[in-house]
């Protein structure tokens, strides 16, 4: 298999071959991550070919990444999904019916009230930094170094990234559990 | 902490459900791949322009530019030429003999072309170019080209003016920006020439630095090296007094007129015998019993300054320029605009609508405004059926045959216009995804949702814009 590297410098040549090979090696990446977050095939299509389109242009213009390609494709193609984030107001988040179920497993209590749309309706309320590293990391199986790379921050600031959001879907879109207030307190 | 821990297992899994996801349509991925590489093949070519004129900046006006003329014609003799030779001339000289051969000439001419180590190099070079062989008192036109190259720091200009001292051409790099300014055909001088600058890379002078124009040079010769019918000519001083050494290739070269007649003539390369810098080339053709002088171009300055020598490389010292903050085109949105046919006609003749429009369909002209009037006008036609089918164009400019036959190579229809359907591998039976090729070898991206028996139909319909 051809390396990025040399991937990268006929593409910046404009040698067809070589961007045919980058289209076929990355676009089924970029379609699926986009898919998950907009759960919209057509504009997961938009988006994948906006992504490619800003690379020709990049290249055209004499820029366009000299390494990292896969990083810099997932950067443009999550920018425009957060562009179609801020021109859609946020989806409203489901309700809850209150109580806890009586079923003794929680994971299926929660599969059985949230279902896609209200997991993505959750993460369009994360900010896009928040839901480029949940997105990355639990829907593609990303390492943290890898988005780093995708996000241009250390290591460290895409932890702290994944606990604030972890955090704000555990808010969203667990049951609230009744706190138990200490009469002696 | 435990219950965060059990909390984010129960998140995790919740996120795994979107993980699950259908498979793409293996329809809309070859459509989108179609798209991407016509697009991709119509900025190579945009490309391939704007670097003969644009990136490479300052050799194509040195080199290129002028040699390019000689190399096409003497082209076809060079490669005629079976067996390497190089004719050896005696020369005379006040009773003495020098031999020196026309190789050696050219070997040590295309070291000379080096640019200096330090310094800066100066050039300021006349050009008549006359390519529709006119007979008369110099009937062609007449430019001049000033460069100016700094390797050591990456710092070019390069400016063309007309034969009444009109700027048309203008690149540059000052160390921090780039300029360019074209004046365009139609554009008769009157307003000042807009010169884009725009901030330049951060390679912008180290691109400069790695011009190696003595291997430019090298390969422009490479055709009068190996020409076994290059003479020395005897005349060995040049009309202000210099020594000089004139190579000379007679009556091998063809130029097709007009009436389809051809006529042959000669290159003449003088080199100072000194320095063995080029210091005219002239391109003749013999016609109805006269030499016609088709190219010329002679250098009245080439000189190299000192180091630090004051050269406005910001083209601040220019009158008749206007200089304009340009974006980057990838920084800056289009904006669209619609179009009718007629106002679409006035920017492109090679394009093609539907005649009669069928009925219910309705015809969508969209192209990005402003566009540059040096480049192939982009646009796009799309027609929405009264079921919602779609029927779509979109002009990607002239097309290489061998990309179309490598990239949509799933078979093709010749429709009784001669228009071409190259198709794209795609489901029978689903959409449409091919490249309309034009006699003139302009390309159309079709993409359609109807199937392909019905898109031919469509196809039969197109008529040529007027």
């Amino acid at each position: 298999m051809t390396s990025d590297s040399e991937l990268i410098e006929r593409a910046r040549r404009f040698d067809l071959d070589a961007l045919a090979e980058i289209y076929d090696r990355y676009s089924p990446g970029i379609y699926r991550y986009v898919l998950h977050l907009l759960g919209d095939p057509h504009q997961a299509e938009d988006c994948t070919a906006e992504a490619f389109s800003r690379y020709l242009q990049a290249l055209y213009d004499g820029g366009g990444p000299r390494d990292h390609l896969q990083a810099y494709l997932y950067r443009i193609a999550h920018n425009r999904v957060t562009d179609l984030y801020r021109r859609q107001p946020p989806p409203p988040l489901p309700l809850s019916d209150g109580l806890p179920s009586s079923d003794p497993d929680p994971i299926q209590i929660v599969m059985d009230r949230i279902d896609k749309d209200q997991v993505r309706a959750a993460l369009a309320h994360l900010t896009p930094d928040q839901r480029q590293v949940i997105a990355l990391k639990y829907l593609e199986g990303w390492e943290n170094e890898m988005i780093a790379q995708i996000l241009e921050k250390p290591v460290g600031a895409v932890k702290s990234l994944q606990h604030r959001a972890m955090d704000a879907l555990r808010r969203m879109v667990l049951p609230q559990k009744e706190e138990v207030v200490d009469g002696n307190e | 902490m435990e219950t965060n821990e059990w909390e984010d297992a129960d998140i995790e899994k919740m996120l795994d459900r979107l993980a699950d996801t259908p498979a793409r349509d293996p329809q809309a991925q070859a459509q989108g791949r179609a798209h991407f590489l016509a697009q991709a093949q119509g900025l190579a070519s945009e490309v391939s322009r704007k670097e003969e004129v644009r990136h490479t900046r300052w050799n194509p006006n040195f080199f290129e530019r002028i040699l390019k003329p000689m190399k096409r014609i003497t082209g076809t003799s060079a490669l005629a030429a079976a067996v390497i030779l190089v004719v050896v001339v005696a020369i005379i000289v006040a009773g003495s003999v020098t031999t020196v051969s026309a190789s050696q000439i050219l070997t040590r001419a295309i070291a000379a072309q080096t640019p200096p180590a330090h310094g800066i190099w100066h050039t300021r070079i006349q050009i008549y170019e006359n390519h529709a062989m006119l007979a008369g008192d110099h009937p062609g036109t007449t430019t001049i080209d000033e460069d100016y190259l700094d390797t050591t720091k990456g710092q070019y200009r390069s400016i063309i003016q007309d034969g009444v001292g009109d700027i048309t051409q203008v690149n540059a790099f000052d160390g921090t920006y780039t300029y360019f300014g074209l004046r365009t055909e139609g554009d008769n001088g009157n307003n000042p020439l807009k010169v884009e600058r725009v901030k330049a890379g951060s390679d912008q002078g180290v691109k400069t630095r790695s011009m190696d124009p003595a291997a430019i040079a090298k390969s422009l010769f490479d055709d009068f090296l190996n020409n076994p019918r290059v003479r020395v000519d005897p005349q060995r001083t040049w009309t202000d007094g210099r020594s000089v050494y004139i190579l000379v290739d007679d009556n091998t070269q063809n130029r097709k007129g007009s009436n389809g007649t051809v006529y042959t003539g000669s290159v003449r390369m003088v080199f100072d015998a000194k320095t063995y810098r080029l210091i005219e080339n002239r391109t003749t053709v013999r016609k109805d019993g006269q030499d016609i002088v088709i190219d010329e171009a002679q250098w009245l300055v080439d000189e190299v300054l000192p180091s630090g020598s004051p050269v406005a490389w910001d083209l601040s010292d220019l009158k008749g320029i206007t200089i304009v903050d340009g974006t980057p085109s990838a920084q800056a949105s289009p904006t669209f605009e619609t179009l009718t046919e007629q106002e679409l006609a006035t920017h492109t003749k090679s394009f093609y609508t539907l005649k009669p429009l069928p009925t219910g369909y309705t015809e969508k002209i969209t192209a990005v405004a402003d566009q540059p009037k040096d480049q192939d006008y982009q646009f796009e036609i799309n027609y929405t059926g009264p079921k919602g089918e779609t029927f779509g164009l979109q002009a990607v400019g002239q097309m290489d045959p061998g990309f179309v036959a490598s990239s949509f190579y799933d078979g093709s229809y010749k429709a009784a216009t001669g228009l071409v359907v190259y198709y794209s591998p795609s489901h029978p039976g689903g959409g449409t995804s091919a490249m309309l090729m034009a006699s003139d070898g302009n390309g159309f991206l079709l993409i359609s949702s109807l199937p392909r028996e019905q898109v031919q139909i469509l196809v039969e319909t197109l008529v040529k814009g007027q």
